[in-house]
């Protein structure tokens, strides 16, 4: 089924390969040493080395992967634990996630998720006991992994991404995502498209791309996938590789059903709202006492129209809609995930190119296919608003026009790829007081001719923000 | 509460699947980040038990790779630190550990401790260890697994004599509409249909399989021949006008209708000969399916009961489910009805043939009538694979033999380079007492090294070194000795979610096994499948 939809891809868009350089993290890092020259090994120093198996690895010279970017030695781990790593999900590929990287040897890690432990999870979501259900899943990962694997700091953010801004997701080299939903990887995209800036030559700049490796599953499938903003195949370039939701109807869930789903939905998105249960609450698939008036609603209805097939497990499947999801898979996933965040670091191996299917249902299958740019994506294609101002206007009258011209809330933050210039959240107060210090400073000293800046707001829902170029008109 | 932890994975293998897994006893030799890495995922599953044999000592390259040890483990007995830490995964399961060393795997008694399991699965054992161990497994018919992890290489072998499969899940599993000798009360329903009579509302809530049957009866009185079936694409072609035929125009014009783009869309899948599948049938004449047979295996007691339902209708068990289609409720109801009362009654006749056959063999009675049930809803996909014992020689033979393939994927040539060289590897262990890469020796010195061991197994193979060498990288050697047996976490826990997942084959008879070596390439990420 995944070659089907890769093939279907391969028909529907424009495609064109990027030699991509491996070189982003030394670029960002800067050069870590140049000094250090491959030695051949007269001993094995390793030996009783924590890291020797990974230093193996980072260490030694290969004439497999032809690399240049390749610099064995000891410097090359020393990067692994400089690095920055982001991890989006704590659930089951955030869990194994930051098991790999820590033991990877990444030292700095954060992990944003804003849900909740369920019974539910322990069927693969490893760092979490019973005694743990109803704690932040960010946290309670956080917490096991710092105490299992010494030397390694998980910071935890038990949030929402979107509450996050700019400057957070700037200070991260590399962004690994193991979320179930597409819209949470959509925004993430964004975000990272975001920050990838484009020069007055046109060209992006790479010291601005953050990496995303972004893993999937469904029950014994899965994908693997790396996307360097602005420069190859991004979420939203490739947005029908993602199954759109499954809709009834309205007309045959209220008028002619037919299968047990539809009686579900009937109770969900009718009956709730008419009978009003347990004085007018909100339905809440996880609440038992919810689930099981659903069920014995659709019970009624599926006996009333003679359909088989409603029972509690489908039920709560239909009202959470449920991805049914084992270990083994994540496992898989996430370890695939890791590697590439492994090569990332330390180039010592090269990296997929640029999209991995998993898939063990009948045998083993695990193969990688070039994913194509689509010239018109939106996302990371995104065309810059030119506006035209004097370089003694102050950004506090250059502010107020933009929250009219684009009807934006009172607060929004204009950044570029490497800084903040307005700001303000409670998170960062540091950012905050230099932005309210800009307001009455001139544009002239703020921003350069002709560079992108990008206007976030909380109103700009379906892109992260808004890409601006000034130009000045003295 | 069981429920609940398992409801994820219960959506998948269903309660008979979880079952399965409950009673399953695996055998892990060895505790490094690989084996943890296998039994992490079987625990989370929550297998019956596990049991590790393994005498290491937690050293400081474990911490460096091992999730379930901690720095302060360091010295004790691995086997032993990282049981505590795989139990807490999950209370339901039982764990032991037994302090025993890789030597004494193959001997006779440790063998025998071995067929106890209902699944055994060896890491990172070297191929002749791994092939003594798989000769008595497959004599005793216990699913045997060894893989392994050698720097970016992952490994994964299944050596089962005799796999089955029932109550599988395909993805898109065929139709069984029966449209070549439809349902006779389906037939009445048909036929007690007049189109001319229904409202225009009442034609587009037609479910598509009454469309079906009415244009199959316009093409037959066409064509003369009361038998005739579209096959070729022509006569679907011709079908599909007779159905176009039937629209109606809405009050607004419109002749758009959801039931017949559905008509449309499904025709192929659905106008199928109602057939028994060549493999169904190889495996119906299989011994033991045969009168003579005394096998009492459920599985093949249950086919031998399908033989003789088969032997008797010339078809299998109807499967009973409808695809969804537009429809009002009341149709649609009552179509799926006469099919699923239709299948029930079959299931109930191929119970009364298991009934027979088990009288027949003397064998207890443990297939109950739900499990036929379920059993006759995916006999067209019953899978039985035969595997093969691990034996290093054999193996180096038809390695060379895809990596001389004319015509061969690159990728798999690949592939088979890494498989050669992990056997010259083990070589190199068996005569220098360790692997290249490991000790004061430049790897420069250990890849020549490496490479007399490729040219004596070639050799061995009664094949010319000079011929064979040409065909292989002249990366692969050098790169083996960068490796230097490493066992980098990334590469166990990707490795080990296959390996598990191989395990949960084996143990749900539910999912087609690997057949029956895998290997992954850290490089590519891509893997290659071969079979010995
Ligand atoms: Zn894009």
């Amino acid at each position: 089924m995944f070659q089907d939809m890769v093939s279907k891809h391969w028909q529907s868009y424009y495609f064109h390969s990027i030699q991509y350089k491996t070189s982003f993290l030394e670029n960002r890092m800067g050069k870590m040493s140049s000094s250090f020259r491959r030695m051949s090994i007269s001993n094995d120093p390793l030996a009783n080395n924590r890291w020797r198996d990974i230093r193996r690895l980072t260490d030694r010279d290969s004439i497999h992967l032809r690399n240049p970017n390749f610099e064995p030695g000891p410097e090359n781990f020393e990067i692994i634990q400089q690095i920055r790593v982001l991890v989006i999900g704590a659930g089951g590929l955030g869990c194994e996630l930051l098991k790999n990287l820590a033991l990877c040897g990444f030292q700095h890690i954060e992990v944003i998720d804003m849900d909740t432990i369920d019974l539910s999870n322990l069927n693969r979501q490893f760092l979490f006991r019973e005694s743990d259900i109803g704690k932040s899943k960010a946290e309670v990962a956080a917490a096991f992994v710092n105490e299992r694997i010494e030397g390694c700091t998980v910071i935890p953010h038990n949030c929402r991404i979107e509450e996050k801004p700019p400057s957070f997701y700037r200070s991260f080299h590399i962004v690994v995502c193991g979320l179930d939903s597409v819209n949470a990887r959509r925004w993430m995209n964004a975000m990272l498209c975001d920050l990838a800036q484009v020069n007055a030559m046109g060209e992006v700049e790479e010291n601005t791309v953050i990496p995303m490796i972004d893993g999937g599953t469904e029950g014994f499938k899965g994908n693997a996938r790396i996307v360097y903003p602005r420069m190859s195949a991004c979420i939203d370039c490739t947005l029908d590789l993602y199954p759109p939701q499954m809709n009834f109807p309205l007309c045959t869930i209220a008028h002619t059903p037919r299968l047990p789903e539809h009686c579900v939905e009937y109770v969900k998105v009718i009956q709730w709202d008419e009978l009003k249960p347990f004085q007018g609450a909100d339905l809440d698939a996880d609440n038992p006492n919810h689930v099981d008036w659903v069920f014995e609603k659709a019970m009624e209805r599926s006996q009333q129209y003679d359909i088989r097939g409603v029972d509690r497990r489908l039920t709560q499947g239909v009202l959470k809609r449920i991805i049914p999801a084992v270990a083994s898979t994540n496992a898989v996933i996430a370890a695939s995930c890791s590697i590439e965040a492994l090569k990332l670091a330390t180039n010592i191996a090269n990296n997929i190119n640029n999209y991995l299917n998993f898939n063990d249902v009948d045998g083993v299958y695990c193969g990688t296919v070039e994913m194509g740019r689509n010239p018109e994506c939106p996302t990371c294609n995104r065309r810059s608003e030119v506006i035209s101002v004097s370089r003694t206007d102050l950004l506090k009258s250059f502010l107020e026009n933009l929250v009219r011209a684009f009807n934006l809330s009172d607060n929004p933050s204009l950044t570029t790829g490497t800084g903040s210039i307005y700001e303000v959240s409670e998170f960062f107060p540091d950012i905050a007081e230099r932005s309210k210090n800009n307001l009455n400073r001139p544009l002239g000293d703020l921003v350069s001719e002709n560079s992108e800046l990008l206007l976030s707001d909380i109103s700009l829902k379906s892109s992260n923000s808004i890409s601006i170029r000034v130009k000045f008109t003295d | 509460m069981k429920d609940a932890r398992y409801d994820r994975q219960l959506r998948l293998w269903g309660e008979e699947g979880q079952a399965s897994i409950e009673s399953a006893s695996v055998c892990v030799l060895g505790s490094s980040a690989l084996a943890t890495e296998i039994l992490k995922s079987l625990v989370l599953a929550g297998i019956n038990s596990f049991c590790i044999l393994d005498d290491a000592v937690v050293q400081n390259a474990d911490l460096g790779n091992n999730f379930f040890l901690h720095v302060s483990d360091l010295g004790r007995k691995r086997g032993e630190a990282t049981l505590a830490k795989l139990k807490e995964l999950n209370p339901a399961v039982g764990g032991t550990w037994e302090d025993v060393s890789l030597e004494e795997w193959h001997d006779e008694r440790m063998l025998y401790r071995l067929s106890s399991f209902s699944v055994v699965v060896a890491s990172n054992l070297r191929t002749s260890t791994a092939a003594a161990i798989s000769d008595y497994l497959f004599e005793n018919s216990i699913p045997f697994i060894s893989c392994r992890v050698f720097g970016l290489i992952g490994y994964i072998r299944v050596s089962v004599r005799e796999h089955t499969v029932a109550n599988s899940h395909e993805e898109n599993p065929r139709e069984d509409l029966r449209l070549d000798r439809p349902l006779p009360e389906f037939q009445a329903m048909v036929d007690g249909t007049d189109l001319a009579e229904l409202s225009v509302d009442e034609i587009r809530h037609t479910p598509y399989i009454i469309l079906y049957m009415k244009a199959l009866k316009m093409y037959r009185e066409k064509l003369s021949d009361p038998s005739a079936f579209p096959e070729s694409y022509a006569d679907r072609k011709a079908l599909w006008g007779l159905i176009e035929s039937m629209r109606v125009e809405t009050d607004t014009g419109s002749t758009d209708a959801e039931n017949f783009d559905e008509a449309k869309a499904k025709l192929l899948r659905s106008f199928q000969k109602t057939t028994v599948p060549a493999h169904v049938v190889e495996i119906l004449n299989d011994a033991k399916c045969s009168s003579s047979s005394t096998c009492t295996q459920p599985f093949w007691i249950i086919c031998t009961g399908l033989r003789k339902f088969v032997e008797k209708h010339h078809c299998l068990p109807l499967k009973g489910n409808l695809p969804d289609m537009t429809s009002d409720s009341k149709r649609y109801a009552r179509i799926a009805n006469i099919y699923h009362s239709a299948a029930v009654q079959d299931a109930r006749e191929v119970y009364q043939f298991i009934r027979e056959v088990e009288r027949e063999r003397g064998a207890d009675s443990v297939i109950s009538e739900d499990m036929c049930y379920r059993f006759c809803k995916t006999t067209d996909s019953i899978h039985v694979q035969r595997g093969s014992k691990i034996s290093a020689e054999s193996d180096a033979g038809k390695i060379i033999e895809f990596l001389a393939e004319e015509n061969g994927d690159a990728q798999k040539k690949s592939a088979a380079e890494w498989l050669l060289l992990l056997l010259a590897a083990d070589r190199f262990l068996q005569e220098k007492g360790r692997f290249p890469g490991t000790n004061g020796v430049p790897c420069t010195i250990d890849s020549a090294d490496l490479k007399s061991r490729v040219i004596s197994i070639v050799r061995r193979c009664n094949l010319n070194p000079d011929q064979i060498l040409p065909l292989l990288s002249e990366s692969g050697l050098p790169e083996i000795c960068r490796y230097g047996a490493a066992e980098p976490h990334v590469i166990s826990a990707l490795v080990g979610g296959i390996a598990a997942q191989e395990v949960i084959k084996l143990a749900t008879n539910q999912y087609i096994p690997l057949d029956n070596t895998f290997l992954y390439d850290g490089h590519t990420q891509c893997g290659a499948t071969f079979r010995f």
